[in-house]
């Protein structure tokens, strides 16, 4: 803690009031927040105004109750309510500003003495933020047709003006709203690239997409034609794979059930894919269970006459994930629990496999599938 | 035994014989640079590359190739006379090496008739002189030219430089060096200076004129020179036949009268001699016509009106008991301020004060400007500031215990801080005088008023971004002006915001000083002036156009309104949205404003006083004299009476027509000029030197380059003497225990410049160019606050070693106003300044107390500096008359056009607002109260024009300019449907002027020179 600087807090709060005759928790504020007063210095020269006989008026204004009027919509609601606050002034947002800073740098373990200016800053955020929802709203009608909804540009917006309302420093001079439409954009644009497009791209490779479509237009305008893949990437300084990778992933993705234009059929159609079909899949789940019905079909004697060893069709259904756990175990995990070789294991398993009267009781199933 | 003094003389023409030396090169016999690329003075280009030249007859100019003199025969017979001409070349005898020839000297009689046309002389004798030292490629001739100007003959001897132009490959130099031409035997009759008009007071007459020189007259011998020469007379302030009466302020502030009274006596005796004027015309040396008697009988008339004033002056101060109590105390405030450095008064501001105070009972002498004609010498601050503090004390004896006594205006757009702190300390001593002496009303204080450059106009409370933070520790430091302590004179001065208080305090913290509260009475920030209104205001003419803009104006001409009922919260204006009671202190909730606590015509103040009259001109004039106008109307609007003006002028030429438009009042000059230019009662020309004029004629080379050479040399000699005090003194003859006073005195140079442009290249070239190190500072309008104070501490204070000194100064012409430096006694002016006015002010500012050397390096190439090289001597003689009459005036119906919207605002803020009792800050508000107290166009119209004067017959083109603004106005402010807020916005001709200079866009113009 500085306590150089509580005195100097302490003593402008004193000349404040000797010259003005009384305060308000906002002349308090400014002189904290002027000052560069930590939470700690904040809270010991509160602590010490009472025996100074300083008493903090307050200065705040009512804030408006409950929704005023009836939309159609949420958006339509949220800017009723909006409206409600009304906008602030500059001298408004720097008080408020101060409130809320205050309130921050003095924490949730603030104080008795200090609980009021807490409460405040919670409220005056709230203000500050109402208040300022219509610059969300009309930054974010420029983002209409990115593929999303004004309601959810509007959300991401709102991310970003509750962002640059904590982080709002009212003594640099600015206004906030120059200040706050960068975080709004910002957040807006974020949530575009995140959320705006069916497929996700990183959001460093949005910004490089954005990037060479800009270099494209110019280099269209300037040469009158389009610029060559290798001309682009000069002007950009890149390799050339990634210019024509962020060129494709520029293109809109189309729907697999769309038709062509030439043959009218889906252009899913025309496309192979080593991906799994859902048919095999489907299949195969069916397989698996036939198979599973007629291992566990079996009795001892029954293996027994088809020339297999009992104890080996053990050892291949927890090989293959027919066991009762439903899962496939390795040689080495059978051959231990079974106190034999992990060879031994593969010996048996082998031996089942080949063994003729195997092939008879499968031989109706596509033997393709589960030789290998 | 050699005088200090003498001392000094010698040295300063030692000084300049050493630069001249070096411009022609006599020290040198060898060199390894080209000598025409180095040698600025004495050399002669050869005519083939004149003629060749690619600057036309400039050429001629910045490189001649011929010198001499031209004479007036005095009978038209045939002519014998004798010309000698020197000269030495230089020539080239290795790659990078040159020789200089022995002298060639050649004596050449010449005889012709006045029907002779150009004819040739000496070229045999010349160039057989030249062939026996074996320098066959130059040709040199004396050529005369017969001419006639008004049927009376003339001639121009001149010697030429003809060597041809070698046929091979380069250019070898063949220019002549050293050249020297004297011509004897001739009986001449004197030119005269047909550019002044004539008066007795002044001889016109020129003996001979140079041709691309200097030119002295040796008892009919007639030699050119390569720098013209020019000493000015120390003048002696006592010129009375007895001894000079005490005027020690000690003496004054006890019992005044006798003293007076003997100087009164004095200036009888004297006039009784001095002003007959037969003796005056046999003094001058010439018959005097008819048209001189007159004026000189005129003057002898004026003398003689002055004389009474001062017997008058005396006989008031000894009636009037308050006057004299005043007189008494000011003397003591005076002293106080001198600190030691001068214990008493000159004559002649004794006698403008007495004069003040001889008219100041008559009825009408507020009618009457009394201008101080400052150019006899020093001491025109002092002479000020004793008729400040006097009206300040008179004003406390006389119940008038607070508010603005006295409103000081400077031309400039800042002030110098000597200055302020001249006055600071006047009236510290006031304030000390007016305690001791037990008289009543609020402590004496000066109120610095100049503008947002230097000093804040207000503290915000919340600040935008270039506005002074109050919490910003280092702010107050900013604005720091006092350079010391006026009470206890002590060095240390703590800036303090303080808060409680809301004001910007220098503080002093000696204990012992005289002062005992925390902050001296001294305000910087404009809204504190307005809040404390201090006894004395000084500040800068733009700031007048603030009665168009600003309510709390209202004290530099009536009342306030009222007082804030916090303690230390000061005076009241018309409430604004921020100011809800009318006090200026951020976040005041004083409950109620108390009445003020004198009568309403107590307030405005007694005195106006305006600095260096001869700048109020052109534009700037005729804006200031509607805004003086409507500053005199306000007052007496307000019930005072109209302040008294005292103004300052370097110039008085047209003075009278001047202040009848600046003002509407009648001037009166002091001190009147005496039978002679160089004798007057109050001051006399003696035969030290005060200031070593040098005019030179650069040739061949850029003055920037002659400039550095100069301050090389300047700055190599100091510290030669530096080094070897005794080697140095014997070479200027200058006894060796003054080499320590030598080294303080003349170890700073200043170079001025006449354009900022000028200044900053010459600093920097200063960077590169000179061959040691050096500490250099500019000065200029630009040249931040804290760096200007700075600087004059150093040059006031120097450091203890020579080479941690400030060893030169560039200036503008910011140094021409009140730096006031004992130790600048070099200056280096590059190029002449575009007024008289401008060079006598800017000189004046070297060799104040020893004498003094001024380099003028003439832009030759400039048809105007040319000229003035070549009449340099008058220049210098005549300063004064040639200055250029002031044009100025108050019928410019553009300027009306501009100041209009400010004189009827000054008129809301200042009359109709307080008289509402309200704001009057809306259309709307203003409207109603106009309608409800009959305010109309035709009302403010003619009281508009009451106001500026504008009743004569000359005036019907600006009354109705007049009304058909205030038509359009009022047409404004009566449509309901208007759109405008703020009744400033009305305005049909733009807006409310900010500043005096508001009036033309600056353009600047860079011409090929």
């Amino acid at each position: 803690m500085n306590l150089e600087l509580a005195q100097q807090c302490l003593e402008d709060i004193w000349a404040d009031s000797e010259r003005q005759g009384e305060l308000s928790r906002d002349d308090v504020t400014r002189v904290f927040t002027r000052n560069g007063a930590t939470g700690e210095e904040i809270s010991l020269v509160l602590s010490a105004l009472p025996s100074l006989g300083i008493v903090l008026s307050s200065e705040e204004r009512k804030a408006p109750t409950g929704p005023r009027g009836k939309a159609s919509d949420s958006l339509g609601q949220l800017l009723a309510d909006a409206e409600a606050y009304g906008l602030l002034t500059a001298k408004e947002e720097v008080t408020l500003a101060r409130r809320i800073r205050v309130a921050e740098l003095l924490g949730a373990s603030a104080e008795s003495n200090s609980k009021e200016i807490v409460e405040a800053g919670k409220r005056a955020k709230e203000r500050f933020i109402a208040s300022n929802i219509r610059l969300v709203v009309s930054i974010a009608r420029h983002y209409q047709g990115h593929g999303m909804d004004l309601e959810d540009l509007v959300q991401e917006g709102t991310i970003g003006l509750i962002r640059a309302v904590e982080k709002f420093d009212p003594d640099l001079g600015f206004k906030f709203s120059t200040y706050a439409t960068w975080w709004i954009r910002q957040a807006i644009q974020r949530g575009l690239a995140i959320r705006g497009r069916a497929i996700r791209l990183p959001v460093h490779f949005r910004d490089f997409q954005l990037l060479v479509s800009r270099v494209r237009r110019e280099m269209i305008q300037r040469l009158g034609r389009e610029a060559t893949l290798s001309e682009l990437a000069e002007a950009l300084g890149e390799d050339s794979a990634r210019v024509r990778f962020a060129l494709d992933w520029l293109a809109a993705p189309l729907s697999l059930d769309s038709s062509s234009e030439e043959e009218g059929r889906a252009i899913g159609k025309f496309i192979s894919s080593n991906a799994e079909d859902v048919e095999d899949v489907a299949v195969e789940k069916l397989m698996r269970e036939e198979v599973r019905d007629r291992l566990d079909g079996l009795g001892v004697e029954d293996w027994k006459n088809l020339g297999i060893a009992p104890s080996s069709v053990d050892i291949v259904k927890r090989r293959f994930g027919f066991s009762s756990n439903g899962e496939s175990e390795t040689l080495a995990e059978i051959g231990e629990e079974m106190g034999v070789t992990r060879e031994r294991v593969r010996q048996v398993q082998s031996a089942f496999l080949n063994s003729a009267g195997v092939r008879v009781l499968f031989e109706d199933l596509r033997p393709s599938r589960w030789g290998e | 035994m050699q005088s200090e003094y003498e001392a000094h003389e010698r040295f300063i023409s030692w000084l300049d014989s050493s630069i001249t030396r070096a411009g022609r090169g006599e020290h040198l016999d060898e060199l390894d640079t080209e000598p025409r690329g180095t040698f600025w003075l004495g050399r002669l280009a050869p005519e083939y590359s004149v003629l060749a030249g690619s600057f036309g007859a400039r050429s001629e100019r910045l490189d001649p190739c011929a010198m001499g003199m031209r004479v007036r025969p005095k009978t038209g017979t045939d002519w014998k006379f004798r010309v000698k001409v020197g000269f030495r070349a230089w020539t080239k005898i290795a790659p990078n090496q040159y020789a200089k020839s022995p002298l060639v000297e050649v004596t050449v009689p010449v005889e012709l008739s006045p029907s002779d046309q150009d004819r040739v002389f000496g070229t045999e004798e010349i160039n057989a002189a030249l062939l026996t030292l074996g320098l066959s490629q130059y040709q040199a001739e004396i050529r005369v030219e017969v001419d006639s100007w008004r049927d009376i003959p003339e001639l121009v001897i001149t010697l030429v430089n003809v060597s041809e132009e070698p046929s091979g490959r380069g250019s070898p130099d063949l220019h002549l060096y050293e050249v020297v031409m004297e011509m004897q035997g001739l009986c001449t009759t004197p030119f005269l200076l047909e550019a002044l008009p004539d008066s007795f007071r002044y001889d016109r007459r020129v003996a001979a004129l140079g041709v691309n020189s200097g030119l002295v007259d040796d008892h009919g011998v007639f030699r050119t020179v390569d720098t013209v020469v020019v000493n000015r007379a120390r003048p002696t302030f006592w010129t009375g036949s007895g001894p000079e009466p005490d005027l020690s302020f000690e003496r004054l502030g006890i019992d005044p009268i006798p003293v007076l009274n003997e100087l009164v006596d004095a200036a009888m005796d004297w006039g009784r001699d001095a002003w007959d004027l037969s003796q005056v015309e046999f003094r001058s040396g010439h018959q005097w016509t008819e048209q001189m008697w007159r004026e000189a009988e005129r003057a002898a008339d004026e003398w003689r009106a002055e004389l009474e004033r001062l017997k008058r002056g005396v006989e008031r101060l000894a009636s009037d008991r308050d006057l004299l109590t005043a007189f008494k105390l000011m003397n003591g405030a005076i002293r106080h301020s001198a600190r030691g450095r001068y214990e008493k008064w000159r004559t002649f501001q004794l006698g403008f004060l007495l004069s003040a105070i001889g008219s100041s009972g008559e009825s009408g002498d507020s009618s009457v400007v009394d201008t101080i004609w400052f150019a006899t010498g020093g001491g025109k601050t002092e002479t000020y500031l004793g008729l400040i503090v006097m009206t300040v004390l008179l004003d406390r004896l006389r119940e008038k215990g607070e508010g603005i006594s006295v409103w000081t205006r400077f031309p400039l757009r800042m002030l110098s801080l000597q200055q302020t702190q001249r006055f600071a300390d006047a009236l510290a001593g006031a304030e000390l005088m007016r305690r001791e002496a037990g008289i009543g009303g609020a402590p004496i204080s000066l109120g610095y008023f100049v503008g947002n450059a230097a000093t804040p106009n207000s503290i915000p409370l919340e600040p935008s971004s270039g506005e002074p933070d109050p919490h910003d520790r280092q702010m107050p430091a900013r604005y720091q002006v006092l350079l010391r302590c006026p009470f206890c004179h002590g060095d240390e001065i703590e800036m303090h915001f303080n808060r409680a208080r809301w004001t910007l305090e220098h503080r002093c913290p000696n204990p012992t000083c005289p002062w005992t509260e925390d902050s001296l009475p001294f305000f910087v920030v404009d809204q504190e002036i307005y809040r404390f209104l201090p006894s004395v205001v000084i500040g800068t003419l733009d700031k007048a156009a603030l009665v168009g803009m600003q309510a709390a104006m209202r004290g530099f001409y009536g009342s306030p309104l009222g007082v804030c009922s916090r303690d230390g919260h000061g005076f009241t204006y018309s409430p604004r949205s921020s100011t809800p009671t009318g006090c200026l202190v951020p976040g005041c909730r004083g409950s109620q404003v108390n009445p003020v606590g004198m009568s309403s015509e107590s307030w405005a103040p007694t005195l106006r006083l305006q600095d260096e009259l001869h700048l109020l001109r052109d534009t700037l004039g005729a804006v200031d004299s509607h805004y003086e106008a409507v500053l005199d109307h306000l007052q007496t609007e307000l019930g005072g009476p109209v302040a008294k003006l005292i103004a300052s002028s370097a110039t008085l030429t047209g003075v009278d027509r001047q202040v009848d438009v600046l003002y509407q009042r009648s001037a009166r000059v002091f001190p009147q000029v005496g039978p002679s230019v160089s004798s007057s009662f109050w001051s006399e020309d003696t035969s030290e030197t005060a200031r070593r004029f040098v005019a030179v004629a650069p040739r061949g080379v850029t003055p920037e380059f002659v400039t550095d050479r100069v301050v090389t040399i300047l700055q190599q000699r100091i510290r030669e003497l530096v080094e070897e005090p005794g080697r140095v003194c014997e070479e200027a003859g200058v006894d060796v225990e003054w080499a320590e006073p030598l080294i303080d005195r003349y170890g700073v140079d200043v170079i001025y410049g006449t354009t900022v442009r000028d200044v900053e290249a010459a600093r920097r070239s200063l960077e590169t160019q000179i061959p040691f190190r050096l500490h250099s500072q500019a000065l200029t309008g630009a040249t931040p606050f804290e760096e200007v104070r700075i600087a004059l501490d150093r040059l006031e204070h120097p450091e203890f070693a020579f080479e941690d000194r400030l060893h030169v100064v560039a200036a503008s012409n910011m140094l021409s106003h009140g730096v006031d430096i004992d130790r600048l006694n070099v200056m280096v002016m590059v190029g002449l300044p575009l007024t008289t006015a401008e060079f006598i002010q800017t000189t004046a500012r070297v060799g104040r107390r020893w004498p003094g050397l001024v380099y003028v390096i003439h832009r030759i190439a400039r048809e105007r500096e040319m000229a003035n090289f070549l009449q340099f001597t008058s220049f210098v003689r005549h300063g004064d008359r040639f200055v250029e009459p002031i044009a100025v005036t108050r019928r410019s119906r553009r300027v009306l056009s501009v100041t209009t919207p400010g004189l009827v605002e000054a008129r809301r803020l200042g009359i109709h607002e307080p008289a509402a009792g309200v704001a009057l800050s809306t259309v709307r508000k203003l409207r109603d109260y106009f309608a409800q107290v009959g305010v109309t166009e035709s009302s403010e119209s003619s009281a508009l024009i009451g106001a500026l004067g504008f009743d004569g017959p000359l005036e019907e083109g600006l009354r109705d300019d007049i009304e058909s603004w205030l038509h359009a106005y009022f047409t404004a402010l009566n449509d309901p449907a208007t759109t405008v807020t703020f009744p400033n916005e009305l305005s049909p001709s733009g807006s409310v002027m900010r500043s005096l200079r508001d009036v033309e866009d600056r353009a600047p113009i860079h011409g090929e020179s």
